[in-house]
């Protein structure tokens, strides 16, 4: 599909195809929450066993498989939150990165959330068009850097929230290695796994994630999947068609979701890169 | 059309240079253990025996070391003890907290059997200690092997071919420091031919895994040898490396079996002992340093910086000065306090 410029870009003439299935979105919240399922059910069987050092079990047994996911801690209950980003919003300002920074005090250099930006040019057009693509955590359905954790330091909430404890985070780096977006880092002052948290703590005092907040377009939208109402829910039904997540071949089931992203950006981006400056010498 | 990143972060690599110590020297022990293991069962005065010492002396320094590399390139190394509080079975590197140090253990115990001269009791440790070194040539392949964002990780051919190269890595330590050894100890001619044409089939094992991998990517899906193939068309770094690593890996077969008749010379079988180890390293360089440095999503590749600290040369340098101050120690240890005999062979 040819890429469309920002301003014509309104997506909702696009045919482009929906690259994650609607029914993972709107899912009942007994779906949502792992416990009372049937999986839960054996997870826990399994932990329970794994506890008692009981390695017998054929998931225990068997490390790598990437079907498993340990069992989820408790979050805010009932509620499984997921992000929207609008890209035709967007306007690469980066008030995101900065009050992501302000408010969560990475390091110098080191992100949770950025923009990327893009230029783009295309044969037989003279103007070029520009793309600006935020990026963040997944939190995804299946993290991938979850289950490779040595000391269960990284976790997902019931919320879907995956967070890690950097008290107990030995900084081996296996989940860096794991994500299949970069959206995790060691933190150079903590020395252990860092990465974008939804702001889970502002959540939880009901205020929206920094990023969120200070978006000047609206383009980031965060809110309870579980919630048919949620604004959220709304607006990925208002563009069924339209609402694709990043890489969705790595079967990670991704709770970020864009609309408007190109098809060239959706698996990683052939293109010539810039020159990028190393944190230690910023 | 054309697309070019404006602003994009750096990434670094998670994975210090300690992560490519620390998998060349496990590789390297895992072959000792095997070898040491094989020799225990020859014959007295036999080839096999005669190769014992430099197997052993391989196995000490490399099992010793390797473990001081894997707790540094965790960037919290004094909370190593978090892997045992929070055991993990479904993690290979939790697993790899347990299978690690037993067989550290089990290979520390195998020398000084040896040193003792308990011969016996050394071939009832050969059939624990080659189980252990299985569980560490699994484990060390699986964790790579399960990463499934990165493609050239992705791979059955990974732990194939690091357990092979790391193989080939214990014959060239061994050809570097037979001569570190007592007089008596060291192998005859007939015993370094038996380690060169070891050699022989560890690299010939290399090159049909090499060419598998290359005919099956051809074939059809493997998502590792596309990633590869795209590496060498766009990338001047990556197409120099692959063209010299497979110039070195020809000069060192050609150097294995042109010492048919130069291995009397010792500079001969220190050049292609060191020829071997430093293709084996070079492969976990490019494996682990090469491909953290290619982004998951974005353009192009991530410069990789290696900083002179302890992240990165002062730390390389440090595990060779370590792997140096163990050969000097058990060297110096068979000189003053020498092998017992084995009863057996007495």
């Amino acid at each position: 599909m040819p890429l469309q410029k920002r301003e014509l870009s309104d997506c909702s003439t696009s045919s482009s195809a929906c690259t994650c299935s609607t029914p993972s979105i709107a899912r009942t919240p007994q779906q949502a929450v792992t416990a009372p399922t049937k999986r839960g059910f054996l997870q826990d069987l399994i932990a329970m066993a794994a506890s008692f050092g009981v390695a017998g079990s054929a998931r225990a047994a068997l490390p790598g498989d990437p079907s498993f996911q340990p069992i989820r801690r408790p979050g805010m209950e009932g509620k499984r939150f997921g992000m929207l980003v609008d890209m035709r919003k967007c306007i690469g300002c980066q008030a995101c990165t900065v009050s992501c920074s302000v408010e969560n005090q990475p390091p110098i250099g080191q992100f949770r959330t950025t923009v990327l930006q893009y230029e783009i040019e295309q044969a037989g057009d003279t103007a070029t068009a520009m793309v600006s693509l935020p990026r963040l955590c997944n939190h995804c359905d299946e993290p991938p850097c979850v289950p490779v954790c040595p000391v269960q330091a990284t976790f997902q909430r019931t919320d879907g929230i995956v967070l890690v404890d950097n008290e107990r985070c030995v900084g081996c780096g296996y989940c860096v290695q794991a994500c299949p977006y970069d959206a995790r880092f060691i933190n150079h002052e903590t020395q252990t796994a860092d990465k974008c948290t939804f702001c889970e703590h502002r959540l939880e005092a009901g205020l929206l994630p920094a990023c969120v907040e200070s978006c000047v377009g609206g383009a980031r939208v965060i809110g309870d999947l579980n919630d048919a109402h949620s604004e959220i829910n709304q607006r990925i039904n208002a563009h069924k068609d339209e609402i694709k997540v990043l890489k969705p071949g790595m079967k990670t089931k991704p709770h970020v979701f864009y609309i408007g992203l190109p098809d060239e950006f959706v698996n990683g981006v052939d293109g010539q890169a810039t020159v990028r400056l190393v944190a230690e010498h910023l | 059309m054309q697309i070019i990143e404006l602003l994009t972060p750096a990434y670094e690599a998670a994975w210090l240079p300690w992560a490519v110590q620390y998998f060349f020297l496990v590789g390297m022990a895992t072959g000792a253990a095997l070898l040491t293991s094989a020799c225990a069962f020859g014959p007295a005065r036999g080839l096999l025996q005669r190769l014992l010492p430099t197997a052993v002396l391989v196995l000490a320094v490399s099992a010793i070391a390797a473990p001081v590399a894997l707790l540094a390139d965790l960037h919290q190394p004094a909370r190593f003890w978090h892997f045992y509080a929070h055991l993990t079975p479904w993690s290979w590197m939790s697993l790899g907290a347990v299978l690690m140090p037993t067989f550290v253990g089990l290979c520390v115990l195998m020398c000084a059997l040896w040193w003792l001269g308990k011969h016996r009791l050394m071939r009832l440790l050969v059939p624990v200690l080659v189980l252990s070194t299985l569980s560490i040539v699994v484990y060390t392949g699986a964790e790579i092997m399960v990463i499934r964002s990165r493609p050239l990780w992705n791979t059955l051919w990974v732990p194939i071919n690091l357990a092979l190269s790391g193989w080939l890595a214990t014959v060239g330590m061994g050809f570097v420091l037979y001569r570190f050894l007592p007089r008596a100890l060291q192998p005859d001619a007939a015993a370094l031919q038996g380690l060169r044409h070891l050699g022989l089939w560890l690299a010939t094992g290399l090159i049909a895994s090499a060419l598998t991998w290359g005919i099956a990517g051809i074939a059809g899906q493997s998502p590792s040898f596309d990633m590869a193939v795209r590496l060498f068309q766009e990338f001047p770094v990556w197409r120099i490396s692959m063209l010299g690593s497979a110039v070195f890996g020809a000069a060192v077969v050609m150097a294995l079996l042109r010492g048919e008749h130069r291995l009397a010379a010792k500079g001969y079988t220190l050049v292609l002992g060191a020829g071997l180890a430093a293709s084996a390293w070079a492969f976990r360089w490019a494996l682990f340093m090469g491909v953290q440095g290619v982004p998951k999503f974005g353009a192009g590749l991530y410069l990789y910086s290696m900083p002179l600290g302890g992240e990165g040369l002062m730390g390389m340098l440090g595990m060779a000065g370590l792997c140096v101050a163990l050969v000097a120690l058990a060297t110096w240890a068979l000189e003053l306090f020498p092998a017992r005999k084995p009863a057996s062979a007495a």
